[in-house]
């Protein structure tokens, strides 16, 4: 078991001809992920990679069904993207693309309230079910098959998280995104870690800066019964800048990692002051 | 992006939202004629720089008498101020807006900002203006009204009557406070702005409403489809390296110690200097050079890094998609382009992590490989 995505989860590709889409695309195959076709407005009809290419994605869904899709489209087309797929009523959408306006979001997340999808990022790294499935741009080999669900704001840190669990195996590593306003949350993953079967403890990494953090605490404690390693990125940053994520700032003095840190202790959560710890608690955490 | 007062005010002018009379000085005109020309009547001279607390920081003086004018002007101009919101640099002065002192009978808060939490637009009001939000809300939370707003349906009447509650506006005030909010949400929405604050926004003693304050933010993200907007930017009043930095596609943040961290992704550079925080160090600054580096990149980084006061570098990358020899080869053209003379000790994690270690052994006497994140910490704190 996993959670959202397996190696029957079939997907289809938004901007699977540009340079990002065509390198992570044969990455993803290469993986083993089921992903069956692509979408690019001006070459509909054509092939690429040896998948077909729709004009849209309603068309896409027409001639095949489709779970999850994938965007790499430029962040001036990103929310017609992920607009266009709520629309088509795919599953799961996993938005790669960096730098998408803070506006267009609002509005993205206004048509997924009323929709049956989900979606992860944008500005994120994606998602693996280590051995199954693929569908996002992290580095595949570091992953193997195992017991820790991953859960993370930060892309990079989401790997670092995966090399030190390597003893243990993940079930499912999801990188929610940087943004501020973003679709999955920690609350919605760790929900999910909970019911699935192969996840024995969840390592939850992140960062300054709003408070999903402190919502993730408050349904902990009553609702998560699994073990949880956190790691909160970005203690000694100071109040007021931007630490290069946009949705890392600290901003009233509230959004701070020890505030985090204080909510999740709470809630009973084992917090790691530094990111070299979070293999050992791991550890510690599973005996 | 940040914008000046005088520019966020101009925008609300574009918008129908009333300001006081005022006039722009830059740096470089000439003041006595200026002041002359003005100098009958008393004025308000305010510096303009991106960071609030100007005003406990002598940055807004009141010219009372003719003679005044001129002087408060060339103690402002050209001069670092340093505020609370600065940091210890502070930031040039080189414009002035100078004002008429406007007659307040009443101040009222009002901004417009992106909910995180919600994912929305939200409004607020109170009848608490000018002091700032937070403050407002540790002292009464029940003074500060708030109109959540959908994109899709946008201002309702609805929110016209809560943001209006206890402002002790009469009639034809509340009229054009219902008319400022209107206005002001369509410029929020026009312009990506991610906040704008008026604070306070006056009630004169003739009874007349006008923004005293204002500050505008605009979401980066989108400065590629706000042209106009995005001419306002200001260079003078952003740090030279964070400039050289972004023209080169990479993410730089100034920090007050002395070890420079090269990294890659956001997340990773925060939880680098916190780790050199936690075993005593300081760190100078981040270099962030992102998901999809080359070697230049790499050189350029070092070169922007060593501008600041370092004393010794730690290269911190896990290698995703970006692979470690490619960051290896970096290092070793930016040691040879450099003339680099302090230590740098490199954590090179992920893939062709071990190629990279095999290229960067024994090729420079300042470079120092280590195994993991706690003993990198530990020995570029030593070596600085």
């Amino acid at each position: 078991m996993s959670i959202l995505i397996d190696k029957h989860t079939r997907i289809l590709c938004q901007g699977l001809t540009g340079s990002q889409g065509s390198f992570h695309t044969e990455q993803s195959l290469a993986y083993g992920s089921k992903i069956l076709a692509g979408v690019n407005p001006s070459k509909g009809g054509s092939q690429h990679l040896g998948l077909p290419v729709y004009a849209n994605v309603h068309e896409a869904c027409s001639e095949q069904d489709f779970d999850a899709t994938i965007i790499y489209v430029p962040a001036a087309f990103a929310a017609d993207a992920m607009l266009e797929a709520i629309e088509a009523e795919i599953g799961l959408i996993v938005c790669i693309t960096e730098g998408v306006p803070i506006h267009d979001m609002i509005t993205v997340n206004e048509h997924l309230a009323s929709s049956n999808s989900q979606l992860i990022g944008p500005n994120c790294p994606g998602i693996i079910t280590p051995g199954e499935c693929k569908i996002g741009i992290m580095p595949a080999a570091i992953h193997r098959p195992g017991k820790v669900g991953i859960v993370s704001r930060s892309g990079t840190l989401t790997y670092v998280a995966v090399s030190q669990t390597e003893a243990f195996g993940q079930s499912t590593c999801v990188g929610i995104g940087g943004d501020p306003i973003h679709g999955l949350d920690f609350i919605e993953c760790l929900r999910l870690f909970e019911q699935d079967p192969q996840t024995e403890i969840i390592v939850l990494v992140g960062e300054i800066g709003g408070d999903a953090e402190e919502q993730a605490a408050e349904i902990i404690a009553t609702e998560i019964s699994k073990p949880i390693v956190a790691y909160i990125t970005g203690a000694s940053a100071p109040v007021g800048k931007r630490m290069g994520h946009a949705g890392a700032i600290i901003n009233s003095g509230k959004d701070t990692a020890e505030q985090k840190y204080a909510a999740l202790k709470r809630a009973g959560v084992n917090t790691v002051s530094t990111l070299a710890d979070i293999g050992q608690a791991v550890a510690a955490g599973l005996k | 992006m940040f914008i000046h007062e005088y520019q966020s005010k101009e925008l609300l002018q574009q918008y129908q939202i009333p300001t006081p009379r005022g006039h722009i000085f830059h740096k470089g005109d000439d003041i006595d004629s200026f002041a002359s020309q003005w100098s009958n009547q008393e004025w308000v001279v305010k510096s303009q720089i991106h960071a609030g607390g100007r005003g406990k920081a002598g940055g807004i003086l009141v010219a009372h008498k003719a003679e005044e004018l001129a002087s408060h002007m060339r103690q402002l101009l050209g001069r670092q101020l340093v505020t609370t919101q600065t940091g210890s640099d502070g930031l040039p002065v080189n414009a002035l807006l100078i004002e008429k002192p406007a007659e307040i009978a009443n101040e009222i808060y009002l901004g417009v900002l992106i909910d995180r939490n919600k994912k929305n637009i939200t409004l607020l009001s109170s009848s608490e203006g000018g002091i700032n939000l937070e403050e407002i809300a540790a002292r009464d939370p029940s003074k500060i009204n708030r109109a959540a707003i959908s994109k899709a349906t946008g201002l309702q009447a609805s929110h016209h009557q809560t943001l209006v509650q206890g402002l002790n506006l009469n009639q034809t005030q509340q009229t054009e406070f219902n008319q400022i909010v209107n206005n002001l949400y369509r410029m929020f929405c026009d312009i990506d702005a991610t906040l704008v604050e008026i604070n306070p926004l006056i009630v004169t003693r003739a009874g007349v409403l006008q923004a005293l304050d204002a500050k505008i933010n605009i979401d980066d993200n989108a400065l590629y489809r706000q042209t106009k907007v995005s001419n306002l930017r200001d260079d003078s009043q952003e740090n030279a390296i964070e400039r050289k930095a972004r023209a080169h596609d990479l993410s730089y943040v100034k920090l007050d110690g002395n070890i420079g961290c090269i990294v890659n992704g956001a997340g990773l550079a925060m939880a680098t200097m916190d780790l050199i925080k936690h075993f005593g160090g300081e760190p100078a600054n981040f270099l962030d050079v992102g998901g999809n580096t080359n070697e230049a990149r790499v050189t350029h980084a070092f070169e922007l890094l060593l501008a600041d006061e370092v004393r010794a570098v730690f290269v911190n990358i896990f290698g995703g998609i970006v692979r470690c020899d490619v960051i290896a080869h970096g290092i070793l053209a930016a040691l040879k382009n450099t003339a680099l003379e302090i230590p740098v000790v490199v954590l090179l994690q992920g893939t062709n992590a071990e190629q990279a270690k095999a290229l960067l052994k024994d090729q420079h006497p300042l470079l120092f490989p280590v195994k993991d994140l706690s003993e990198g910490a530990q020995l570029a704190i030593s070596k600085a």
